[in-house]
């Protein structure tokens, strides 16, 4: 995960509490965005940024995932999403995101 | 100054293989010495380099360079290819070079004295330039000077930056200022190797092109560099630095940046300012960067790969004012990604393609090729950043298919027909769409090609001044001058009624006299036309007359002589055979709707009327843009015999995409109009012409048009481009209509209808037809005018009120009485023309056998 974002979601945590901070997703590939999921909830696994040995423990959801799309306006969401779930690997990168959110949030 | 194309004529590649620069100027190598001086991977770095031979035989560097097509590239991996005898660097639009060679630019590039070349390399540079055509004339005095070894050494132990080759140094580059980053040795080096590998493109541009440097206007520089000192660090020029080194000794010029759109919005200039008549020629150019070299190796050398991103890649293109083929860019449909629009690939991907056909009236299907970001899948994927360019191509099948075009089972077979495989360097501007132009260019001459989307896309982000991305399309379409030339008609082609498909300058005719509306209503329309489609240039006829007859024979006289491409007229007698085809946007779902038929008549048969009118419709719709209209008969008397007719027609081979009601029946209702259920409603005339007024009155309570396009343009044998407006048409409907009329002519309307008769009656129309009237036993129409009777003359008196079942018979009736006279639709129904001193026989005659009341 870029490490400037790491930054910014660790001063972000800080700032409003970590129970008040929902991360959502929207990358392309399944493999970054469980990565990504993984930082934000159990610390940096490269060792390079800032979330390094910090376990947030943020609820991290993927915009592709059922219970975020539920949310949404259904015209907000074809308008901007639905062109990319015909493109992205949608199970794959729910897969990712939520086995990480299941295995790794307490 | 209208009269001037944007078309781009030829272009050129070229790729510098460039090791050592991979290793020591590379961002992600030199990084990485920062932090990491010991690694592992800096210690592969050498030994995964490829050699010259390796990157020749390379197959996506023989596609940049114009040898391999991109759609026949073998299968991967393409690194394992071995390389054969006939696989060099020259291909027909680019040139592989080795890094001595860019080594030899640096130092005819450099104006400052900043590039040391050692003694023996100097000579080999010397040699190097004057073997290469496109260096014939270069001022190799540039070269005069060399240095021994010592000197080098001297001067890098200072700060100087050596040129090396299989580890020996061949020479440095040193800085230009004592304290400012903007001028140290790295960013000379870096801004001089962008230089000459521009420098180098744009010479193969004018050598293999033939095209004399002195007629080049302006230079637009589109690389990722920054040329400036401490005071205005992006300051440029590179242009004018590239074109003083080609011999563009009238040209001016300047640096367009965008990431890796720049080369786009080059393009958009360039074309802009040809356009719009500032300039004639314009070449469009970018040089490479080191910075990307090596960028993804780390991933590469993991995965057993060699370095695959060691070459610097720069193009030049020219847009030619004065060109009799080649690309037109078509910049009425720009497609830009706006500053409003999001970040959303699927808003950006509206920006950059759905919004942009729309304006074209195409289809997703009617693009040959996208063209995209083409970066070689080879690199990106094993870098982990996928395949960019079938990423684009996916996200553009996605869009057909939410705009209904295609449906989702369809996207692969989409991408196979209408997409390409990357094959370009990730040289970051350089694969962004503009690899494709030679190939579209190439594709052109073969007739293999139409129309292509040029994408380009740019992370402006990674500047940290926005969060905004960026991208631009164009349009690029197959384009001959053909006949239309200066702004002037078809005249061979107009008295056949045949006009040549064409993107040109048209000028389109406009009668005043007689409109309802006010002349005022008809020169705003006109105007306004004008306005909105810069090539059209209306013709008035009739100004300042009411005598609308005359004006119209003045109109038919400039058509006849080429004076005129086509023409916008109202209550105009169009001869049985022809008919109108109108056109609007369906009011439940804004598509493209054509009504055919609006006024005149296909034939005086109401089935094979309605037949005829199915095959004009097609034919209008197809000019459009619209590969494949489905087609609708309205339900209507004789509906069911014309579609069986059309069944049978389909069924011996005439290609017609009859489509069904949205009910699934097989002939439309009324609301399958309003809805778009169908390209083309095919109805009779006087159906079609009520339809229109009832669409475009709607919001006026029946008072003034103001939607729609007009009735359309007259199809049939030996139609004249004639549209057909009211004379309560609107302004905004009289320069819909004339834009209308242009479209169609460009579209080639009156070719594609002799192509659809041609399909037709060799799908055995006329018997089909033959047989209709043996079962119909109607009045045989054999003694139409011209067969015996009465000598021709002149015929503009109108009688009306005549049954169209009854005009031939009607016809017969005056003939035998001696009366010459013609058959026709005027805009209220059927007429008789007879000259005016007959006129009160002819009444006589007919009013006493009833024809007339």
């Amino acid at each position: 995960m870029d490490l400037e974002n790491q930054k910014r979601v660790l001063a972000l945590a800080e700032q409003h509490g970590k129970e008040n901070i929902v991360v959502l997703l929207g990358g392309a590939d399944p493999e970054a965005s469980g990565m990504i999921a993984e930082t934000v909830i159990a610390g940096d696994p490269a060792f390079a940024g800032a979330l390094t040995g910090v376990q947030l423990g943020l609820t991290t959801y993927h915009v592709l995932e059922p219970e975020i799309k539920q949310e949404i306006d259904p015209a907000v969401y074809e308008k901007n999403i639905s062109m990319m779930e015909m493109v992205l690997p949608v199970d794959e990168i729910v897969r990712e995101v939520s086995t990480m959110r299941k295995t790794l949030q307490s | 100054m209208a009269d001037t194309l944007p078309v781009v004529t030829a272009c050129s590649y070229a790729l510098f293989h460039a090791p050592f620069f991979t290793v020591a100027h590379g961002t992600t190598p030199a990084s990485e010495r920062t932090a990491n001086p010991e690694s592992e991977f800096l210690k592969a770095l050498p030994r995964s380099l490829r050699s010259f031979a390796q990157v020749c035989a390379y197959p996506p560097h023989q596609a940049f360079i114009g040898n391999v097509s991109p759609k026949s590239l073998p299968q991967r991996p393409w690194h394992t290819v071995p390389g054969t005898a006939a696989q060099g660097g020259a291909g027909a639009f680019g040139r592989i070079l080795p890094e001595s060679m860019l080594y030899a630019l640096m130092k005819l590039s450099d104006s400052f004295d900043l590039v040391m070349l050692e003694t023996g390399f100097r000579d080999e540079a010397v040699k190097l330039l004057r073997a290469d055509d496109s260096c014939a004339g270069a001022d190799l005095t540039k070269l005069k000077d060399s240095f021994d070894a010592a000197a080098l050494e001297k001067e890098i132990a200072c700060g100087a930056l050596p040129l090396v080759r299989d580890g020996k140094i061949l020479g440095c580059v040193k800085s230009a200022h004592p304290t400012d980053i903007n001028l140290s040795a790295h960013t000379m080096l870096e801004n001089l190797a962008s230089k000459a590998t521009a420098v180098y493109a744009l010479r193969r541009l004018f050598t293999d092109g033939a095209i004399d440097p002195k007629s080049i206007d302006y230079i637009i520089e589109t690389s990722e560099e920054a040329c400036g000192d401490m005071n205005q660090r992006g300051g440029g020029n590179f242009a004018k630095s590239i074109g003083e080194l080609c011999g563009c000794a009238n040209a001016t010029g300047s640096d367009v940046r965008s990431f890796c759109a720049g080369p786009a919005h080059g393009l958009l200039h360039g074309a802009s300012m040809v356009q719009a008549g500032a300039v004639r020629r314009v070449v469009v150019v970018a040089g490479g960067t080191t910075a990307k070299l090596a960028m993804n190796a780390k991933k590469h050398i993991e995965k057993g790969f060699p370095v695959l991103e060691d070459c610097m890649g720069s193009f030049a293109l020219l847009i030619d004012g004065d060109a009799t083929q080649g690309l037109l860019v078509r910049n009425d449909v720009v497609g830009m990604h706006k500053i409003g629009t999001g970040s959303s690939p699927q808003a950006v991907m509206q920006d950059l393609v759905a919004d942009p056909l729309g304006r074209a009236g195409l289809r997703f299907s009617d693009i040959d090729c996208y063209a995209p970001e083409l970066q070689n899948p080879e690199i990106t994927e094993a870098a982990g950043a996928g395949n960019v360019t079938l990423s684009n191509m996916k996200m553009i099948a996605a869009m057909a298919v939410m705009q209904k075009e295609i449906v989702r089972g369809d996207m692969d077979s989409f991408i196979a027909a209408h997409g390409l495989t990357g094959w370009a360097p990730t040289q970051g501007h350089i694969p962004s769409g503009v690899p494709a132009v030679g190939w579209f260019l190439q594709w052109a001459r073969e007739g293999t090609f139409r129309r292509g989307l040029l994408i380009g896309k740019g992370s402006l982000f990674l500047g940290r001044m926005t969060n905004l991305f960026d991208g631009v399309s164009l349009l690029l379409e197959a384009w001959k001058r053909g006949d239309v030339k200066k702004g002037a008609g078809t005249p061979a082609a107009a008295k056949a009624g045949i006009a040549p498909a064409t993107t040109g300058a048209l000028r389109i005719g406009l009668t005043l006299p007689g409109s309802e509306s006010g002349t005022e209503e008809l020169l705003k329309g006109a105007a306004d036309a004008a306005r909105l489609d810069s090539l059209l240039q209306p013709v008035l006829f009739g100004e300042g007359s009411t005598d609308a007859q005359k004006a119209q024979r003045d109109m038919e006289r400039a058509l006849s002589t080429g004076d005129i491409a086509g023409a916008v007229t109202f209550h105009y007698p169009f001869a049985i055979g022809v008919a109108t085809v109108g056109h609007l946007k369906a009011p439940g779902n804004g598509r493209d709707l054509f009504i055919a038929t609006t006024t005149g008549s296909s034939s005086a048969d109401r089935v094979e009327a309605l037949v005829r009118n199915a095959i004009a419709g097609a034919a209008v719709a197809k000019s459009c843009g619209i590969a494949s209209p489905t087609i609708g008969l309205l339900n209507l008397d004789g509906a069911a015999r014309a579609h069986q007719v059309l069944r049978e027609l389909r069924g011996r081979g005439y290609a017609l995409n009859l489509a069904p009601s949205l009910r699934g029946d097989a002939l439309l209702r009324g609301n399958d109009i309003i809805a778009g259920a169908v390209d083309v409603v095919v109805c009779d005339s006087l159906t079609g012409n009520a339809m229109i007024k009832l669409l475009s009155t709607f919001s006026t309570a029946g008072r003034i048009e103001v939607s729609g396009d007009g009735y359309g343009p007259g199809i049939g044998d030996g139609a004249p481009a004639v549209g057909i407006i009211s004379r309560a048409s609107s302004a905004t409907v009289v320069a819909s209509a004339l834009l209308f009329m242009a479209h169609v002519m460009r579209g080639g309307v009156y070719a594609l209808y002799k192509e659809e008769i041609h399909s037709a009656n060799a799908a055995d129309l006329p018997a089909l037809l033959a047989g209709l009237h043996e079962k119909t036993a109607r009045e045989p129409a054999a003694a139409l005018p011209g067969a015996a009777g009465p000598a021709k003359k002149v015929v503009h008196h109108e009688i009306e009120g005549i049954d169209v079942m009854e005009i031939d018979t009607a016809v017969k009736l005056l003939l035998s009485h001696g009366i010459y006279c013609e058959p026709a639709m005027g805009c209220t129904g059927p007429i008789v023309l007879v000259a005016p001193e007959d006129a009160a026989a002819a009444e006589k005659a007919l009013t006493a056998e009833r024809f007339l009341s």
